[in-house]
């Protein structure tokens, strides 16, 4: 072995990455070269994988011994053999092709080393196949999950469900079907699983990933029935009962009746979109459309693309941590749920945490603080006075009610002491205090109902070099306007999430909703600048078009 | 043995059951999605028991499967482009080159990983045995472990690095023995 320790490490920390699906492009093409260049690096690199495989064997070996009298033991001759699960659908193939060959090409009789002759192979390979008839699907994945208050079911992580209603009022819900369609639910839903390979959707939003073997995966609408076709669709039934089909990979089939009798069949193939009216009649539409765009986390999130941005995030958490530039940077993450004390990982300009409760932010694990009573704030002091300054935050607002939305908003009436917030008509506003007075920096409407109960990064910049201030929703710039007084902003003794009790705004109150980032840098950053904070700490798939759309 | 012989069909499970672990692990080497790795396994079984008949029983089976699964893969590779295999076709031949001359290494790799997981602390060996469960992830794992998923994926770094370290030892002291 000619490899360093230094290249070892490094090697290491590639596979690593590898397995875990989150290697950068570069960084997979540094991998693929020194594996073709170094014998040494291809011998590490094949027992690294070897060991990979080996260690789901033994997991799978101890899921078998613990659940043994479960799972199917097939006796071979005079030995038994007992399938690992994750190769049990692949035995299941082999015996089963091998049935067909043996009819079809050996014409054979049935083979006579079973223990149990009178239960034909064919039997077996069908029970094989349907492990358990009381179990059609299992939950193996949740955010946030919420059952509705008259839910007569709330299954855990891992629970393994039979015909059961699902009524979530929030978060999201992965279930993987004992056929191998996985479905992921964005409450609030109503959905039934039906059987291995079936369920209905009377309302809400799901969406389906279906493998070529789970192929004639159904679900039943208010107006008719889908089957796919080997494919990924979305699927949202509104409240009056039309419904939208999205199909984003192959092809479904929609089989419906109109109220008034006429049947319709449709297949939606790859990039097209089917709109169900209210009284049945099916009408192709545009894709995306703009409401539709809501369900975006839906359509988009998978858990594991989920964990990989959560990966390039703490990356960028790191890059920020570490800047120059950074004046102040609550990260939320890796805090114990009883830590009184919100750590800036940049400075040492640490928060003191009042009422908020620990809660989880974008990703599963990462912490964020939910802001709920009057008194919840978190208390700083910041007593440097800037030039210019970009002010960012990942936010979930819950509600506006007519009330102003505290983002950060400091507690004194020196001159250019800055204020950062919501007004009550969803507008972002800066607000500095010059010789007693605000002068105020209002965007347009950035926060209409359907972007509350979502996560959104806003930013705004003070930028005297253009003279300009600058607004920004998800990335993208969508108000400008012209600095009033070239005033130093300063912060002094501030609130995150509250109104100071001497503040000048109108209808305020306290933050309905969670913080899990919020950043402070001492440049005004441009557009590009902005949109990269917003890309790789965004928890959903980036849409191309989502600039045009935001407001 | 003739051909159609029923015979051959049970030898035929027989090896598959023999040699599926070995199989897999060979595909896993060249698609290291697991996922991705387990439909190629599938996909090589069909294969493997169509060509069934044309397999010279006493020759070597594994070879011979190996050489299915190979195909696959490159086919694979062909029709997902790098979707599902992420490695260029001449990295894929000097692997599948270098594998052939390790294959001793990787059976005793197997079994002495065995013994090294025995030898990590429950909290270890809990979380990372439930990391590669099938269908389980890294959250999946911190959740189990009670850690953050970030957590979760330092502690997953270490304990890959420790049991390959010590693998790697085990391997040494077998053959100083």
């Amino acid at each position: 072995m000619n490899l360093t320790d230094e290249e070892i490490l490094e090697l290491h920390e590639l596979l690593n990455g590898l397995v875990e699906k989150n290697l950068p492009p570069q960084k997979l093409k540094r991998l693929e070269d020194w594996i073709f260049q170094s014998s040494d690096v291809r011998r590490e690199y094949i027992a690294f994988m070897e060991m990979s495989s080996s260690l789901s064997h033994y997991a799978e070996e101890i899921i078998s011994d613990e659940v043994a009298e479960d799972e199917e033991i097939l006796s071979f001759g005079s030995r038994i053999i007992q399938f690992a699960r994750p190769l049990l659908a692949v035995a299941a193939v082999i015996i089963a092709a091998f049935t067909i060959y043996n009819y079809k090409g050996f014409q054979v009789e049935p083979i006579s080393g079973f223990k149990q002759p009178e239960e034909s192979l064919v039997t077996t390979v069908s029970n094989l196949s349907e492990p358990n008839k009381s179990v059609f699907a299992v939950l193996t994945n949740s955010v946030g999950l919420e059952w509705s208050g008259g839910a007569s079911n709330s299954p855990k992580l891992g629970d393994t469900l039979g015909g059961a209603t699902m009524s979530i009022s929030d978060g999201l819900a992965q279930l993987e079907f004992i056929r191998g369609a996985t479905v992921i639910l964005e409450g609030p839903v109503e959905f039934v699983i039906e059987g291995t390979n079936e369920g209905s959707l009377s309302s809400g939003k799901l969406r389906a990933n279906v493998p070529p073997v789970a192929k004639g995966f159904s679900v039943e609408l208010p107006h008719g029935r889908l089957v796919d076709l080997g494919t990924e669709f979305g699927l949202h039934v509104h409240d009056g009962g039309s419904t939208e089909i999205f199909v984003y990979k192959g092809k479904i089939k929609y089989e419906g009746t109109s109220d008034a009798n006429e049947s319709f069949i449709r297949e939606v193939s790859t990039g097209e979109a089917l709109f169900v009216d209210p009284y049945g009649y099916p009408n192709w539409i545009e894709m995306p459309s703009e409401p539709f765009m809501g369900t975006a986390d839906l359509a988009f999130i998978s858990m594991e693309q989920s964990q990989n941005r959560y990966s390039s995030w703490v990356n960028l958490s790191q890059e920020i941590a570490e800047s120059e530039e950074t004046l102040l940077y609550y990260s939320f993450d890796n805090h114990a749920p009883w830590s009184r004390t919100l750590n800036d990982v940049s400075r040492q300009s640490n928060g003191a945490v009042v009422g908020c409760k620990w809660t989880e932010g974008r990703w599963a694990g990462k912490g964020a603080l939910g802001f709920k009573r009057k008194n919840d704030q978190v208390r700083l002091d910041l007593p440097s006075h800037h030039p210019e300054l970009t002010l960012g935050a990942w936010i979930k607002l819950d509600d506006l009610n007519g009330f102003a939305v505290p983002i950060i908003c400091s507690d004194s009436n020196s001159n250019g002491s800055t204020s950062w917030y919501v007004n009550p008509e969803g507008k972002l506003v800066l607000e500095l205090s010059v010789n007693g007075k605000p002068e105020r920096y209002e965007s347009s409407v950035a926060f209409r109902k359907e972007r509350l109960g979502r996560w959104m990064h806003v930013a705004t910049t003070f930028d005297p070099s253009s003279m300009l201030v600058s607004h920004y929703v998800n990335g993208r710039s969508f108000s400008r306007e012209k600095v009033i007084s070239v005033t130093p902003l300063s912060f002094g003794p501030s609130l995150l999430g509250n109104f100071p009790k001497g503040s000048s705004v109108k209808n305020k109150r306290s933050m309905r909703g969670k913080i899990d980032e919020f950043v402070l840098f001492d440049i005004a950053y441009d557009e590009v600048g902005v949109r990269r904070l917003f890309e790789i700490g965004c928890p959903y798939e980036v849409p191309s078009s989502f600039g045009s759309t935001t407001p | 043995m003739p051909e159609d012989s029923p015979d051959r069909s049970s030898e035929l499970l027989q090896l598959m059951m023999k040699y599926q672990r070995r199989i897999f692990a060979y595909i896993h080497t060249l698609v290291p999605s697991r996922s991705d790795a387990e439909d190629i396994l599938q996909e090589t079984s069909l294969t493997i028991c169509e060509k069934f008949k044309d397999f010279e029983l006493g020759t070597n089976f594994y070879s011979w499967a190996c050489q299915i699964a190979y195909w696959k893969v490159r086919a694979a590779r062909k029709k997902y482009a790098t979707a599902k295999v992420v490695f260029n076709q001449e990295v894929l031949d000097v692997i599948t080159q270098t594998r052939s001359e390790m294959e001793e290494e990787l059976d005793v790799r197997h079994v002495a990983l065995s013994r090294c997981l025995q030898k990590l602390n429950e909290r270890d060996r809990r979380m990372v045995l439930t990391r590669y469960e099938s269908g389980k992830n890294v959250s999946a794992a911190a959740q189990a472990c009670g850690r953050t998923v970030q957590g979760a994926y330092k502690a997953l770094n270490r304990i890959r690095k420790v049991l390959f370290d010590c693998v790697t030892f085990e391997l040494a002291a077998e053959q100083v023995r």
